[in-house]
């Protein structure tokens, strides 16, 4: 069930109403779980139990480590909630990955071997709400968090509709808080939940869905194309997963808090960042901070040398890049980005001290130019994170490199230069408060039309091929 | 109770932004029915402006319109038949006016949608195909309020009422591949083009030359499990009686000759009928010909096997074959009012 689609409008209208004419908040938990299990099971009935008895398994495994004060006890109970965690993602996710590799490395290496393919289906945002399931079992072996008591309350944090298939990753100390905590429908509420789902079903269903229109051509033949074409296509796909992710989660947001529940923002206008570092604050937010808190940091951090750093940051992102997908080209990806990230530590240390660079790179140009290199190397880095292959990047990038005649665009190019104006100027003036304060200055009637004009617009502008939400696939 | 100043904000934001989205949804809806009703149908649409090109460049030939299921789309080609002088001295306008499912009540609604484009053929050729006698596709999307108002004696009326309502409350989204097309055609997307030649020929079945042959047979396959039952024991629905006798009776009323005409079919359709059906079928034939005096011709078995794509749709090849036969037997004869 896709968000942006008439089953879910149904199927969201029947719980919205449901859920708030239930008095009692027990029942409306429950309310939400059936709901979430019947969301999840739309798609693969088998695969919804699976989820369902994991997570049975973690809320014992947390029982299990707050009865004990013991260490060790405590330290095999986490272990046995993220070997088994991991394991099953790894299974579903990454076997015949793995198998795949192991069978070209034998064949290069000139040894034959019969190496089977598994047959599995990969269950929807299994890596989302594994990384949930891993947080909650850490964070109560640290003693950040008590064990959830309430396993309903538990499989709600797990399995609630709005993030579980591709997010916002939710911590349990965010989230198990707000379970217990009494709601009641307002029109604020009201109001920003359905001014969030409208700008998420406008970035996904207009924008990312029209960049589509020409990304998937050229990626699909990116050398009969020509030069210019190409690099519009790479430009076009940074926007395009931008608005189709960040858009899921506007709706994810807009959902939850129909429903009385605030998720963390994944998103604050990432295509501004002014460097790589910055870049990934901005870029889905719950999982760099996630990857920080539970890989990065472990590691180290950056509380050893420069060299003990700078691999803690590479290897973090390196997992990053897998955790998106069984591709050895989202793994390059993830390490690009990680080389990215060591570089710019190393240039601000050298540029610690040199106060005319800094002061240079903080001007209005120093800083125009900064985005720009930032939004250049994403673009170039996604380039390898599309392709389906190497071969396919290395021939975007001779065709970007390499200036060539070839095809033209293979849809009209108006649409997409203004859709890029649009996502250009929401950057610019997003995170400006003024702004705003413009938009609440107005007289509420027409901040209503608008959403309205908004609303029509979507379903207007939206192409005839609309597609599913890319990070579904994670 | 009074609220406070911020949800009284949000209030009125949200009941605005639902007053107005239902506000830009029946302005929409109302421009639509009433200006433009032939958005609901691209296939008609297409059809529709290639009629009017034709008549508004030629508005004193008469038009000869053939009506009937893609079995006319196919394999009817107006562009190949040589000109036809009518008795007035005047070039006649041949016109396929086809559409993809038609069968008694698609007939009957194109033949109004030509009349409220202002259209009126001198002559029809209408399809007579004896499966949509039992059933009719109900293609509710590409009926604006009007075309469900020409339905509605024929079909379940509470079920097309609520079908063409609740098409209404997504008419944004529904047909915005029109609305784009007419207001800013860089926006549009189609899923698949309706390609057609000048005169409403339709050459799109001609892709399935070249397919392999386990596509073919799932072709085949599909089209068995369409017809085959149906054939097998043809039971006539009422309703749809109703609206054959009522397409021949708006003829009659506005003096339109008409002739009804089988279209062809290979052995394999043909074997599936079942015991008794071809009986029923001459019965029915016998019954509309007492009754409105129409001729009906049987061209099934004109066409070999090697004309036919499917058990029931002909290639270009075949069409052009049957279209020279069908204009010598049937369209100069209607025309030059010999038919009987």
């Amino acid at each position: 069930m896709l968000f942006c689609t008439e089953k879910f409008l149904l199927f969201f209208l029947v719980v919205f109403l449901a859920y708030w004419a239930l008095p009692w908040r027990r029942a409306r938990v429950w309310l939400l779980l059936g709901a979430s299990y019947y969301f999840y099971a739309s798609w693969n009935a088998s695969l919804a139990r699976l989820i369902f008895l994991t997570t049975v398994c973690d809320y014992f495994i947390a029982r299990g480590m707050d009865a004990t004060a013991v260490p060790w006890r405590r330290r095999m109970l986490m272990l046995t909630s993220i070997v088994g965690n991991l394991g099953v993602l790894c299974y579903f996710k990454y076997a015949n990955f793995f198998l795949d590799s192991l069978r070209e490395v034998l064949t290069a290496a000139g040894a034959s071997a019969s190496i089977p393919v598994l047959s599995v289906v990969l269950p929807v945002g299994i890596s989302f709400y594994t990384f949930e399931a891993i947080s909650y079992t850490v964070d109560v072996f640290r003693g950040r968090i008590p064990a959830e008591r309430n396993l309903d309350h538990f499989l709600l944090f797990i399995l609630f509709f709005p993030h579980l298939v591709a997010g916002p990753i939710v911590r349990a100390s965010d989230f198990l808080p707000q379970v217990r905590r009494p709601k009641v429908l307002s029109w604020t509420r009201f109001a920003i939940g359905g001014r969030l789902i409208l700008l998420g079903m406008f970035k996904k269903m207009v924008i990312a869905d029209r960049m589509a229109l020409l990304v998937d051509p050229i990626f699909a033949n990116p050398g009969s194309y020509e030069t210019a074409i190409v690099w519009m296509a790479a430009v076009a796909y940074s926007i395009q997963i931008y608005c189709d992710f960040s858009g899921y989660s506007d709706i994810a947001l807009g959902t939850a808090r129909l429903l009385g529940y605030r998720l963390s923002i994944n998103f604050a206008m990432p295509l501004a960042a002014k460097n790589i570092s910055d870049l990934w604050r901005r870029w889905h937010m719950s999982l760099s901070s996630w990857i920080r808190d539970y890989i990065y940091i472990p590691l180290g951090g950056n509380r050893g040398s420069v060299a003990r750093t700078s691999f803690n940051v590479l290897f973090a992102m390196t997992l990053c890049g897998l955790w998106h997908g069984a591709n050895w080209t989202f793994v390059v990806w993830g390490a690009l980005n990680g080389l990215c990230l060591v570089i710019h530590r190393a240039f601000r240390a050298t540029t610690r001290d040199l106060p005319e660079v800094r002061t240079l790179l903080h001007s209005l140009p120093g800083t125009v130019f900064r985005i720009a290199l930032t939004f250049t190397t994403f673009t170039l880095a996604f380039v390898i994170f599309r392709s389906p292959s190497f071969g396919t990047a290395a021939e975007v990038f001779h065709r970007m490199f390499i200036p060539a005649s070839g095809a033209g665009s293979p849809v009209a190019v108006g649409p997409i230069w203004l859709l890029g104006a649009v996502v250009f100027f929401a950057h610019l003036l997003g995170n400006r408060p003024e702004a705003w304060n413009v938009w609440y200055g107005l007289p509420a009637p027409v901040r209503g039309l608008a959403l309205a004009g908004m609303l029509a617009a979507t379903l207007i502008l939206v192409p005839v091929t609309t597609g599913m939400f890319i990070y579904f696939q994670f | 109770m009074a609220l406070p100043a911020r949800r009284r904000e949000s209030r009125s934001e949200s009941l605005w932004a639902i007053g107005g989205f239902g506000a830009i949804t029946v302005a929409f809806v109302l421009v639509m029915e009433t200006q433009f009703p032939h958005w609901t149908d691209p296939e008609y649409a297409a059809r529709r402006e290639r009629l009017l090109a034709a008549t508004e460049s030629n508005p004193d030939r008469p038009v000869l319109a053939v009506l009937g299921s893609s079995r006319t789309g196919t394999g009817f080609m107006p562009e190949e038949v040589a000109p036809i002088i009518d008795p007035d001295g005047r070039e006649v306008l041949v016109f396929n006016f086809s559409h993809l499912g038609s069968g008694p009540k698609m007939n009957l609604l194109q033949l109004r949608r030509m009349l409220w484009d202002g259209v009126k053929p001198a002559w029809l050729v209408i399809e007579f195909f004896p499966g949509h006698l039992h059933n009719e596709a109900q293609p509710f999307s590409e009926l604006a309020v009007r075309d469900a108002d020409v339905w509605m004696p024929y079909s379940n009326q509470p079920r097309l009422a609520w079908q063409t309502f609740k098409l209404r409350l997504k008419a944004l989204h529904q047909y915005r591949g029109a609305f784009l097309e007419a207001a800013a055609p860089e926006w549009a997307t189609r899923r698949e083009e309706v390609t057609l030649f000048p005169l409403g020929g339709d050459d799109k079945w001609e892709r399935h030359v070249g397919w392999t042959p386990e596509a073919l047979q799932a072709l085949n396959n599909t089209i068995r499990l369409q017809y085959e039952e149906r054939m097998g024991d043809l039971e006539i629905n009422p309703r749809l009686d109703e609206a054959q006798r009522d397409l021949l009776q708006l003829c009659r009323e506005l003096g339109i000759p008409v002739v009804l005409v089988i279209f062809p079919e290979d052995q394999r359709f043909r074997a599936w009928y079942g015991p008794g059906v071809e009986e029923r079928i001459q019965e029915y034939i016998a019954g509309l010909k007492a009754e409105f005096g129409v001729p009906v011709i049987d061209t099934r078995d004109w066409m070999p096997a090697d004309c036919f794509n499917d058990p029931h749709h002909l290639t270009t090849r075949g069409a052009k074959k049957y279209t020279a036969r069908l204009e010598a037997e049937v369209l100069r004869p209607l025309v030059a009012g010999e038919m009987r």
